[in-house]
């Protein structure tokens, strides 16, 4: 499933699928199997095997909607290398078992995605973006790993579940809070949560959009995956200490996260401010701790994944076409393009989480789990602060349906419709039937 | 004879701490991108002084086989990091992260 062939440029895309597909069935091969592998380092269980779908699936759909971007062929051959290589990371975080694994898949896929995010090499706000994701993700990556230097001074391990024997049998150092704090700093930067979102939005409107498009999806999967997978299988024991800090920054991140996208009149820049408010219900799904957020946060993920990256496709289109991303370029759509004006419509209705999309339902299982484990606060801010998400996400539709003076008017091709409707068709059926992803583990 | 027992593992860590710190300070405050890029590989390197240290103290050596990967990724890091600063000195012919306005709200 790795890079590997750097010649045969025109078939490469049609053969990183296949090898993506096969990699999809055996990682489903592994189910309920329990492996092992790298002396314990890592581990394959139902949480990760579902998360590597989810990675290798949006790999798969990221790889659809990039043939219409990647016109230079020279580009993609590369870019594809990369994307792969993003890819092993990303798994590695889904099904660590051992901080040392944990630094190494983060590290794989922030250092592919530092060099994706400045690969415009002509654009200066392309190369603005990589510089600044690479200084405050080696920034983060510090810190980090200082708290992973501190936990392994107490534990003398850095296998997790060794820590959490350590932190079961009580009796903690100081030092060990002080490293917990460092390695939350770091995973926070790398969800794009208060208070480390600073790069967030920047990252995402200077870099390419395909590579945004695999940001918001895989990269912001991948981080909650290994967020959750971390604090549930070594810390669960502190959970009463670092809850109410998550409690906290995910409010706030919420409420910030909508309340920046409203002003926003650049498309790209509201997906990114918006992604930074999915990030803050994300989080909702690790206070959870269980089984229960376990789901939802899975549910949330693949219905926050679809969703977006049909967003994104939709950009490159019109970014490709009229050089703008202006929300005022989409006036008129629903006249000119009535087709693909629905299928955006249904994206953005999941987004904003109204049924009957993937989005509400997965909203919903994650705010019964908060509630049936009592923090009806945070729920209520939660919805609140999804009622402001609901006036961001409906503006674009009410402006595909004004007339103005000039129409727009998409060229979209066959293949680039169907994919708009097979992303549709997946927010749809996970909407009416959420129990499919729900019950799987 | 165990170094650790001898200096203690409290030495360690401050000086851990303060290398540590004196690398973010230069990340928060400095302007020019390659001066922060080497404040970064001070805490990198600030990190290693205390794996190898506990590593010691634990006599379990798990900790420095961290610091190869650490040393490793942070040598990858580098170059991905001064041929992304190369790109933007050809770009703006600086350095400097000020000049860095184009993306803003």
């Amino acid at each position: 499933m790795l890079a590997e062939i750097f010649s045969f440029k025109k078939i490469l895309p049609v053969l990183v699928f296949f090898g993506l597909a096969t990699a999809l069935y055996f990682n489903f091969n592994d189910w309920s199997t329990y492996h092992s592998y790298f002396y314990n380092m890592t581990t394959i269980d139902n949480f990760s095997i579902v998360f590597s779908s989810l990675l290798i699936g949006a790999v798969i759909m990221w790889l659809l909607m990039a043939g219409s971007y990647y016109r230079d062929e020279n580009k993609i051959t590369d870019h594809l290398a990369i994307i792969c290589f993003a890819l092993v990371g990303g798994i590695l975080m889904t099904s660590y078992t051992n901080l040392m694994m944990l630094f190494v898949g983060i590290e794989t896929i922030s250092i592919s995605m530092y060099v994706l995010a400045a690969s415009d090499k002509v654009s200066l706000r392309s190369n603005e973006a990589g510089l600044k994701y690479f200084l405050m993700g080696a920034f983060a990556t510090g810190l980090l790993l200082f708290g992973i230097a501190l936990i392994y001074g107490c534990t003398a391990s850095f296998d997790l579940g060794v820590i959490a024997g350590y932190v079961s049998a009580g009796n903690l150092p100081q030092m060990f809070y002080v490293g917990l704090i460092l390695i939350l700093s770091g995973m926070f930067f790398k969800a794009g949560v208060i208070p480390f979102h600073w790069w967030t939005p920047d990252v995402y409107q200077g870099a390419p959009t395909a590579i945004t498009a695999f940001m918001a999806t895989v990269v912001k999967a991948a981080a909650f995956a290994s967020f959750f997978r971390l604090f549930q299988m070594s810390f669960a024991g502190v959970a009463g200490w670092w809850i109410e800090i998550l409690i906290i920054v995910s409010a706030v991140t919420m409420i910030f996260g909508n309340l920046m996208a409203v002003s926003q009149t650049s498309l790209k820049r509201l997906f990114a401010y918006s992604s930074i408010a999915h990030a803050g219900y994300m989080l909702m799904a690790i206070i959870a701790c269980n089984d229960m957020g376990a789901r939802s946060l899975i549910l949330y993920a693949y219905a926050y994944s679809a969703a977006s990256i049909g967003a994104f496709a939709f950009l490159i289109i019109l970014i490709n076409q009229l050089q703008t991303d202006h929300q005022d370029a989409l006036k008129g759509l629903a006249y000119s393009n009535p087709l693909l004006a629905i299928f955006l419509a249904v994206i953005l209705i999941s987004l904003a989480g109204i049924p009957p999309t993937a989005g509400f339902f997965a909203k919903y299982y994650l705010f019964t789990t908060l509630i049936s484990q009592g923090y009806v606060g945070l729920v209520i801010i939660a919805v609140l602060s999804s009622l402001i998400g609901v006036y961001f996400y409906l503006r674009p539709i009410i402006f595909m349906f004004q007339h103005s003076n000039v129409e727009t008017k998409l060229k979209i091709s066959q293949s680039s419709l169907a994919f708009f409707a097979l992303v549709t068709l997946i927010i749809v059926i996970l909407g009416f039937m959420p129990q499919l992803i729900i019950e799987i583990i | 004879m165990n170094i650790i027992s001898e200096v203690g593992i409290n030495s360690y860590l401050w000086l851990a701490a303060i290398l540590f710190s004196i690398g973010v300070m230069g990340v928060l405050f400095r302007r020019n991108a390659i001066i922060i890029l080497m404040c970064i590989e001070l805490m990198l390197n600030a990190v290693n002084i205390l794996f190898v240290a506990f590593s010691v103290m634990h006599n379990n050596p798990a900790g420095q086989i961290m610091v190869f990967f650490i040393m490793a990724v942070a040598a990858a890091e580098v170059a991905v990091g001064l041929a992304i600063l190369i790109l933007m000195y050809r770009n703006m012919g600086s350095v400097d992260i000020d000049t860095m306005k184009k993306l803003k709200w």
